[in-house]
């Protein structure tokens, strides 16, 4: 089957293909503001909400899988929509981090700083060969990360030392390179890479599959450490009991 | 003293800082570590976007002055000044490289793991936190040494257990970054903070801050008023 879905349509949408939902995100950069993250919960719903499915990719199409923030949107906002936009992203991300079946980052190109956070959220990550950055650029824009989010990337990096390239530096990586260091667990060319995904998952998955239960509880438990620093912060108890 | 502040000195290549620390086994006590911490406020005044620190001879260092530190009465042994130091360097405002040109020790092992790089010139010098050894605990560095070390394996056999490394085994454990020969070291160095500066190096107080959050328990625990006497008594 082709990697890319040319009528995939725009924004964000779920495709079902037996046991498996693909996110598509199909909307240009896919930045994050409080309507995409509303759209990507709509889109989690709809997953959830199927009995039969066993594992979720998210994929981007065309040359980015995530550039991060809406940072021109953000930018145009006042605090207090900032501070809902951060606590409502804590909150997709504990989502993600705690997803009731097996998550693949299916990562078609260019994932950027809070791109990069995203996929770090989900179970594993695959990515395309040839083309597309990894990349965490704080450093380099001088817009440092919140503490939490700092916290919760060293909770996902394999070492200190990829800690200090990735995170202190700025360092760009391509999928080789994410290979090396264990943040992807496969790569291929781009026509593969949702076949390859949905492998990495059946991997997984293995024979016997998983309560959505326990599967959740256990997330809940090898991540407590960053949940509850983003619970712990003002902007996820402002937008907790939000929809 | 300005003999002992010679034996600290600061040199510049292009806009990368060296301060070479040329005091025999470059032990710490309090002259030597206000002779650093000036060598260091230079440093921060200039506009260097880097710093390189090395030893000489034999030792890069060899850890306290522990001679020194058994002649000095409880308040002064209470003034000293490592903790600071260490958490001065963890969270200096430019790349910092740690040139291990010889014997690394105890405390100036953690003081190499608070740069944000490490070299090792091969053949001779061991690499070591020997701690469980000389029956010390690492109390106010423990988190610098969690946040530096890889967990697991290589934590348990360096930390825990004190063993003694090679430069080539070292640089296995992933805790310094390459190895070459002694000749070659500064030069090595030198090639790293190129690489890690890039093009336009990096705003100071972003970097300061990405360090701060990054090591945010090692900085709680060495930040001033913090400190915890060291177990001196049982030197």
């Amino acid at each position: 089957m082709a990697g890319e879905s040319t009528s995939c349509p725009p924004g964000y949408s779920v495709e079902f293909r037996d046991d498996v939902a693909i996110l598509w995100m199909n909307n240009g950069e896919n930045r994050f503001n409080i309507d995409t993250i509303a759209e990507i919960n709509r889109a989690l719903d709809t997953v959830e909400g199927s009995s039969l499915t066993r594992i979720l990719i998210t994929t981007g199409v065309g040359k980015f899988y995530s550039n991060g923030f809406d940072l021109n949107w953000l930018g145009n906002q006042g605090p207090e929509i900032n501070e809902e936009f951060v606590g409502r992203l804590y909150k997709l991300w504990i989502r993600l981090m705690t997803f009731p079946v097996p998550t693949v980052a299916a990562i078609n190109g260019h994932c950027y700083a809070g791109g990069g956070l995203f996929a770090l959220c989900h179970d594993h990550r695959v990515m395309r060969t040839q083309r597309g950055w990894w990349c965490f650029p704080e450093i380099h824009i001088k817009l440092p990360f919140r503490p939490e989010m700092m916290n919760l990337l060293q909770n996902k990096l394999s070492s200190p030392a990829v800690a200090r390239d990735m995170l202190l530096f700025g360092k760009k990586y391509v999928a080789e390179d994410l290979l090396k260091i264990d943040v992807v667990d496969d790569i291929c060319e781009q026509s593969s890479l949702i076949e390859v995904a949905i492998n990495r998952a059946r991997t997984t998955l293995g024979k016997d599959n998983y309560s959505r239960d326990m599967l959740t509880r256990m997330k809940e438990d090898i991540n407590n450490n960053s949940i509850e620093r983003l619970v712990s912060t003002p902007y996820y108890q402002a937008v907790k009991s939000k929809l | 003293m300005p003999e002992l502040q010679d034996k600290y000195r600061v040199e510049f290549v292009g806009d990368v800082a060296i301060l070479r620390m040329n005091n025999g086994e470059n032990r710490f006590s309090s002259p030597t570590i206000t002779a650093i911490n000036k060598a260091l406020d230079e440093i921060e005044k200039s506009d260097a976007k880097a710093l390189i620190t090395i030893g000489s001879g034999r030792f890069y260092s060899n850890g306290i002055d522990l001679k020194w530190m058994s002649q000095q009465t409880a308040d002064e042994a209470l003034k000293f000044a490592l903790v600071p130091l260490v958490n001065r360097v963890l969270t200096f405002p430019m790349p910092t490289i740690a040139a291990i040109n010889g014997h690394c020790y105890a405390g100036g092992a953690i003081f190499a793991l608070a740069h944000d790089y490490r070299v090792m010139r091969t053949r001779q010098g061991w690499f070591c936190l020997p701690e469980i050894h000389l029956k010390l605990t690492f109390s106010s560095f423990k988190h610098v040494i969690k946040c530096k070390i890889p967990q697991g394996r290589v934590f348990t056999d360096m930390a825990v257990f004190g063993k003694r490394y090679t430069a080539e085994q070292v640089k296995a454990t992933g805790v310094v970054d390459d190895i070459t020969e002694m000749a070659g070291l500064m030069d090595l160095a030198l090639h790293m903070a190129k690489q890690c500066l890039g093009k336009s190096g990096y705003d100071r107080e972003t970097l300061k801050i990405l360090k701060t959050d990054l090591y945010e328990d090692a900085v709680k625990e060495t930040s001033v008023g913090n400190q915890q006497l060291f177990n001196i008594a049982k030197l």
